[in-house]
């Protein structure tokens, strides 16, 4: 077995020349083991990417080049990833495979947890005289983290088994292997997303689970823990596999706490602003007690076991409560008794979300394109707020026609320039875990709803649409227009007093500052 | 304890007990010689033997005990005593530990305790211990000439020390204290507040004193708003009236302000009349000024007295 | 043990009255909810992690609040150099690597060390330009400073700080948020927590980026307010095209037409607060009154053409354009217009030698010609108008720079870079309560290692509260069942040395 010493320069190639002590050649292994076996399946040690394998037999003064017929991986991931094209492209010298192609090359990248090995089998069994050598020559042109990629140590091995060249030469693996390649491409074709979809790993690339002393994930003691739950809670059933598919179910168990509390009480909060559960994210003994335990018992066990885990049921069920349905109106003496409404002695007040302002303002002007599903969309977004990273060349288009309107859900997020609209509604930008967003009341918000050029796009919609109105019976034409445009953002009729005010500035200003007045109302702002 | 009889046939009561005495000063000896620094703490409990002191103003206390503290005691202290060596007051620096005493007086080449901390870090025996910051140069130095002055528990300075590094006090606060130094012109600094919002302040959580920034009212502030600001002049210490309209008339006004210390009138009406009236100023120290406002012959009395003059023509 | 569904709601009890910690209130109500109960009367410890109280009312959220003690300043402006600037080409000055100039480096200066990109044992390299002593305190400057070495003897100059961070991206989070992953309200958040604005019509904390296109490696967090209260977080904003963002009205509306607009707003606002009495309304008025104030007391502000031509000069600002230039003298606007912690970035001091813009030779001789002279300039015009004495200015990068000739993969370079160094690097300040002409701290004559007064970044952090009037372990915020502080939990030491 041949070590790395000293310092590798990166992009280098390596040269081994072995003395071949064997006949007939069918096979050589070649293996890359950690320099600690035991220690790496936990805390990996830095991986490798050779892209070629190249090989030579030299006898008689002569080298002649190995044709490398397979190469046989040990692991389902690298013949996905494409070992096969990496020996058609052995054939033919050029240039090397790009990494970023599909996993291609013999490699633990980025990290070496676990012996990799590759069998590289000729095209046909070699015969070897005595004397010979194999020249083996591994290329290193990728890097890992900007750092030299090649193998730390390799074993090699050969074997005169004649099964390898049998199962090298065989139609079989030969039709499978041009079977997956048309697969592949099929699958290109399919236009969808890249959705990734997590894939349980095969058992022997599992990586332990060892208790770590004290915590420090840098020292870990045996041995390997079989995944379990939490002590507190139902057990899992005693002859389910331990896997993710237990997990779920145990999570919808008749008898399981905590789910349908959960749901639930996060459902509350979409509807009154504060969970019963204050602390949505933790029901624990740091978390807040609920403010009605029993609302609480009963509207999960409900849930759970009446509406049978239906979401829509639910919130149909909560908004159509006598609770839910109680006007917004507060008075001094309710205000001081119970300033965030906890006890519920009114109808909750809150400020819609940064999606929820975007949403209603293009909604009510007719411009909210329903479509559902697809790629995320860039809305309309001023040069200089998108950064271009070096590493991560990815450029802020603004869409055009209608996916400028999509629904802010589909909003393109980018975690170090999060769309500034939402951030100044108190989006999540991704730094830190948000489990629940803390509403601010500031001037950026302000100027955004009057000046972010798609609230201006629907005010003027807005105001198209209310030039449309239906005239209704018993309002002047302009009392009519204004009458629909505060049905379509306020979902009501609009007030006398209120209509005062909206006059004076339709006559003094005109239809699009009536509309763009009626998108920033605090009333319309807040549900 | 009842069968007596049956202890006969060995040894009596006496001689069992005397036997266990005899091994366990035995035992104690062997212990004193194996490690002085518990031969001295019998001694010591005996009252056979007093513990040196250093003395509460002398160079160990004050430079060479807090340094062991910060960066040592962790270790060798009451705590933990990591190779029976305790670091955390005179005499266990003297006694030493397992090895034997770590201060040789007078002699740094042969002190352990010297030579550990001199260690390159890489040096596994070096001190403190990889994953610890090592000794400053200048922490070297302070240990080093102590020793080579005789360890002493009583000299004071050591010529060629490094200064000692100050430590920042931080002011305790005390919010009652300036509760009642407020008391006085609270209401009026209220009613004020009141009227001038977001223009007066207090200089902080701990003090009674008031800093006065007029300038973001711009020409809605001028001399009778100035002088609405009168009852707060005791404590007045800053006032910033650049970009006011607050004119000469208010020069009076100003010199008479007994705590002003940091003044700013760039921008303002004010001349070189209030720049001559502010000779009278007690406590001014700083004076900001627009160009224009003065010519040098105007500044000359405040720079005899020190106060420090910015802005105006000469500046850029 | 759950029993068919039930909770146990008494064990619960009895295990929160163990282990609670207070909590701040959150909901409905948003912001006033919060500060409606920030105030845990009997439940905040006593001692010296106190913390302080930063009640305040919720429609002016940035309302001025005094220090804890009396402060020596009352605004920063810090002039971050992204990339880490090369202490060895401009402050940090080694005759003897100069005389090891292309040897190999010693091994240990290399080996079981995690470098970015250096491999194998590369040569040593001497500083690439002439050193001097400046000034009448005889600071140590290179040549490429020219302009800032006439206020030499107003400077800082600290050569011995250090960092354990040697990537870009968790080095500036630690110099701006104490900690160098994301999630930490940043410095100018912490500041405007604790103090506030004086001008409640433009943003308290502002950012101002150049040579951008990249911008930091770490984004937004930089400025980011972390798990403080989001009003608290850095505007960044340009000093080309609109200042803050949205600021301008849409070219079709006038400012005589949103005034209007506004009026209709305010009014019916003022019903639904009469019909629903939610504080909240309340609030949302005075925001719109004061984003109606910011329009143009921003654009003001961040409006160079208004300078006289001299001043422009001075600067080298370019009104138009986004320069550093121009960034330095919108910060000194803002300085005189109550704005309390001014950022400006300043990006590509990145000096690897690849590619050859980023080389010592050039890219760094680029970046010292756009910066020296706005940066002297803005020093002497602080001064000038007197700011300079209750303001606090820092300048530097986020980690130094090695005495190794950077040989990236192990492979000789062409042009001549340095690798990233986080054992030591300089950063200079300057303002109130900053001792003048010094410098502080020494690095080994490699330039490897600190030999005199490392200055970790929380001693930094440290010292920046203390001069803004705060103990910095009482200007602490409880999340995540922990006080958290700027300097994190290790002890911090203010640097006691420099302050005057």
């Amino acid at each position: 077995m041949a070590e790395q010493t000293g310092t590798v320069p990166m992009n280098s190639v390596f040269e081994f020349t072995v003395a071949a002590d064997l006949p007939q050649l069918t096979a050589l292994r070649l293996e890359v083991p950690p320099a600690d076996p035991v220690k790496a399946r936990h805390s990996p040690e830095k991986g490798f990417v050779a892209n070629r394998i190249d090989a030579w037999l030299v006898q008689d003064g002569k080298a002649e080049k190995i044709v490398l017929r397979l190469l046989a991986p040990d692991s389902l991931a690298d013949v996905e990833g494409n070992l096969a094209r990496m020996l058609r492209n052995a054939e033919k010298p050029g240039p090397v495979m790009p990494r970023l192609v599909e996993n291609s090359g013999f490699m633990a990248d980025p990290v070496l947890f676990r012996t990799k090995w590759v069998v590289a089998v000729p095209v046909a069994p070699l015969k070897l005289q005595p004397g010979a050598s194999l020249k083996l020559q591994l290329t290193h042109s990728e890097l890992i983290n900007a750092a030299s990629s090649s193998v730390p140590r390799l074993r090699i091995s050969a074997s005169n088994d004649p099964r390898w060249t049998a199962l090298a030469q065989s139609p079989a693996l030969e039709q499978q292997l041009t079977r997956l390649e048309q697969i592949e491409r099929r699958l290109k074709e399919i236009p969808s997303v890249k959705l990734p979809v997590m894939l349980e790993q095969a058992h022997y690339e599992r990586r332990p689970t060892l208790e770590f002393e004290r915590g420090s994930f840098l020292t870990q003691i045996g041995p390997d823990l079989p995944a379990d739950t939490p002590s507190l809670f139902p057990k899992l059933p005693a002859h389910a596999p331990r896997n993710r598919l237990t997990l779920a179910r145990w999570f919808f168990a008749p008898d399981q706490p905590l789910t349908a509390r959960v749901a639930v009480n996060r459902s509350w909060e979409e509807l009154f602003g504060t969970g019963l559960v204050e602390t949505l994210e933790d029901f624990g003994s740091a978390g807040e007690l609920p403010s009605h335990p029993e609302l609480l018992d009963w509207l999960a066990l409900h849930f759970q076991n009446d509406l049978h885990w239906n979401m829509k049921a639910l919130m149909r069920e909560i908004v159509t409560s006598a609770t839910y349905r109680q006007s917004g109106r507060t008075t001094p003496a309710l205000r001081e008794k119970d300033p965030r409404n906890r006890l519920l002695a009114h109808g909750p007040q809150q400020r819609l979300t940064a999606e929820m302002v975007r949403d209603q303002a293009l909604q009510a002007g007719g411009l909210l394109n329903p479509k559902m599903g697809g790629p995320p969309v860039m809305p309309e977004q001023p040069d200089g707020v998108w950064n271009v990273e070096a590493n991560n060349p990815e450029r802020w288009t603004n869409g055009t026609g209608a996916d400028r309107y999509r629904r802010s859900v589909y909003t393109f997020i980018k975690r170090t320039a999060t769309y500034p609209s939402f951030v100044t509604f108190d989006a999540a930008d991704r730094q830190l875990s948000t489990p629940r967003r803390i509403p601010t009341n500031t001037p950026l918000q302000a100027l955004v709803t009057l000046n972010d050029p798609v609230y201006h796009q629907a005010a003027e919609a807005l105001a198209a649409r209310m030039a449309k109105a239906p005239q209704a019976p018993g309002r002047d034409a302009v009392e009519n227009k204004l009458n629909f445009g505060a049905r379509l953002v306020l979902s009501r009729d609009i007030s006398a007093a209120e209509m005062a005010p909206l006059r004076k500035l339709y006559q003094s200003a005109g239809p699009v500052a009536v509309a763009s007045a009626l998108l920033n109302l605090d009333a319309a702002l807040t549900r | 304890m009842e069968d007596r009889a049956g202890l006969s046939g060995r040894l009596s009561a006496a001689a069992y007990f005397g036997c266990v005495a005899l091994l366990t000063l035995a035992g104690a000896g062997l212990a004193m010689l194996a490690r002085p620094a518990f031969a001295h703490g019998v001694l010591r409990t005996l009252g056979l033997e007093t513990a040196p002191q250093a003395q509460s103003r002398s160079f160990y206390a004050t430079r060479v005990a807090p340094l062991l503290e910060t960066r040592c005691v962790s270790c060798h202290g009451a705590r933990r005593e990591k190779a029976s060596l305790r670091l955390d007051s005179f005499a266990a620096l003297l006694l030493g530990g397992k090895h034997g005493p770590v201060i040789r007086p007078g002699d740094v080449r042969n002190s352990e305790l010297y030579i550990r901390i001199s260690l390159p870090a890489s040096d596994e025996r070096a001190m403190p211990p990889s994953g610890k910051p090592p000794l400053t140069e200048d922490e070297k130095t302070v240990i080093r000439l102590w020793i080579a002055d005789g360890a002493s528990g009583a000299l004071q300075t050591i010529a060629g020390a490094p200064p000692p590094v100050a430590e920042v006090k931080i002011p305790q606060d005390d919010p009652a204290a300036a509760q009642k130094q407020r008391a006085a012109l609270a209401q009026s600094v209220r009613r004020l507040q009141a009227r001038f919002p977001g223009t007066i302040l207090y200089e902080s959580r701990s003090s009674a004193n008031l800093e006065v920034n007029a300038s973001l009212l711009g020409s809605a502030f001028g001399d009778a708003e100035l002088l609405a600001l009168l009852p707060l002049q005791a404590r007045i210490t800053r006032l910033d009236l650049s970009g006011t309209a607050v004119t000469d008339t208010s020069a009076p006004v100003l010199a008479g302000m007994p705590a002003l210390r940091s003044l700013r009138i760039g921008g303002s009406r004010m001349t070189q009349v209030t720049i001559a009236a502010l000779r009278q100023a007690r406590a001014l120290k700083s004076l900001t000024i627009g160009s224009g406002q003065a010519g040098h012959g105007a500044l000359a009395p405040l720079l005899e007295k020190h106060i420090a003059i910015y802005g105006g023509d000469d500046a850029p | 043990m759950a029993e068919g569904g039930k909770f146990d709601h008494l064990g619960l009890m009895n295990i929160q009255a163990d282990t609670r910690r207070h909590f701040l209130g959150w909901g409905a109500g948003g912001l006033g909810a919060f500060f409606l109960n920030s105030t845990m009367a009997g439940a905040a410890p006593a001692g010296e992690n106190a913390p302080l109280d930063f009640t305040r009312d919720p429609a002016t959220p940035l309302s001025v609040l005094p220090p804890q003690f009396a402060a020596k300043v009352k605004r920063v402006i810090y002039l971050h150099m992204g990339g880490a600037p090369s202490q060895l080409e401009l402050f940090d000055y080694k005759p003897v690597l100069a005389r090891f100039h292309g040897h190999d480096c010693p091994e240990s200066f290399v080996k079981g060390k995690r470098l970015a990109f250096i491999q194998g044992i590369p040569k040593l390299l001497g500083p690439m330009f002439p050193f001097h002593r400046a000034g009448k305190s005889g600071t140590w400057i290179s040549d490429r400073l020219p302009h800032l070495e006439k206020s030499i003897d107003d400077l800082c100059v600290i050569k011995s700080m250090k960092t354990d961070q040697f990537n870009h991206a968790p080095a500036q989070l630690l110099v701006h948020t104490g900690d160098p992953r994301t999630g930490h309200a940043s410095l100018g958040s912490w500041v405007t927590y604790g103090l506030g604005s004086e001008n409640q019509n433009l943003p308290g904390f502002i950012v101002l980026i150049s040579n951008g296109g990249t911008t930091a490696n770490a984004g937004k967090p930089l400025w980011g307010s972390g798990f403080l209260p989001s009003v608290y977080q850095g505007v960044a904003c340009r000093s080309a095209g609109e200042p803050v963002l949205y600021l301008d009205n849409p070219k079709s509306v006038s400012r005589a037409e949103r005034r209007k607009v506004l009026d209709a707003v305010d009014e019916i606002n003022q019903q639904t607060y009469r019909t629903f009495g939610n504080p909240e309304t309340v609030t949302r008025i005075a925001q719109y009154e004061m984003a109606f104030r910011m329009q143009l007391e921003a654009s003001d502000a961040m409006d160079i053409h208004r300078e006289p031509a001299a001043v422009l000069e001075r600067y080298g600002a370019e009104p138009g354009k986004t320069s550093y230039a121009n960034n330095c003298l919108v910060a000194r606007r803002l300085a005189e217009r109550g704005v309390r912690y001014i950022q400006l970035y300043h990006w590509g001091w990145d000096s690897h030698g690849t590619p050859v813009d980023k080389g010592l030779n050039v890219g760094l001789v680029g970046r010292c010609r756009e910066t020296d002279q706005p940066t002297a300039a803005l020093l002497a015009d602080l001064k000038a108008r007197g700011l300079l004495e209750d303001t606090l200015v820092i300048w530097g990068g986020e980690f130094g720079r090695t005495p190794m000739w950077e040989n990236r993969g192990g492979q000789e370079m062409e042009f001549i870079g340095r690798d990233h160094h986080p054992n030591c690097f300089s950063l200079w300040l300057a303002g109130g309560g900053i001792k003048r002409g010094i410098s502080y701290g020494e690095t080994d004559e490699m330039g490897y290692e600190i030999a005199r007064n490392p200055v970790e970044v929380r001693d930094l952090h440290a010292t920046i509260l203390y001069l803004l009037g705060f103990d910095y372990r009482r200007l602490n915020y409880p999340y995540q069942g922990l006080d958290q502080k700027l300097t994190g939990v290790k002890p911090a030491r203010i640097v006691s040395e420099i302050l005057a």
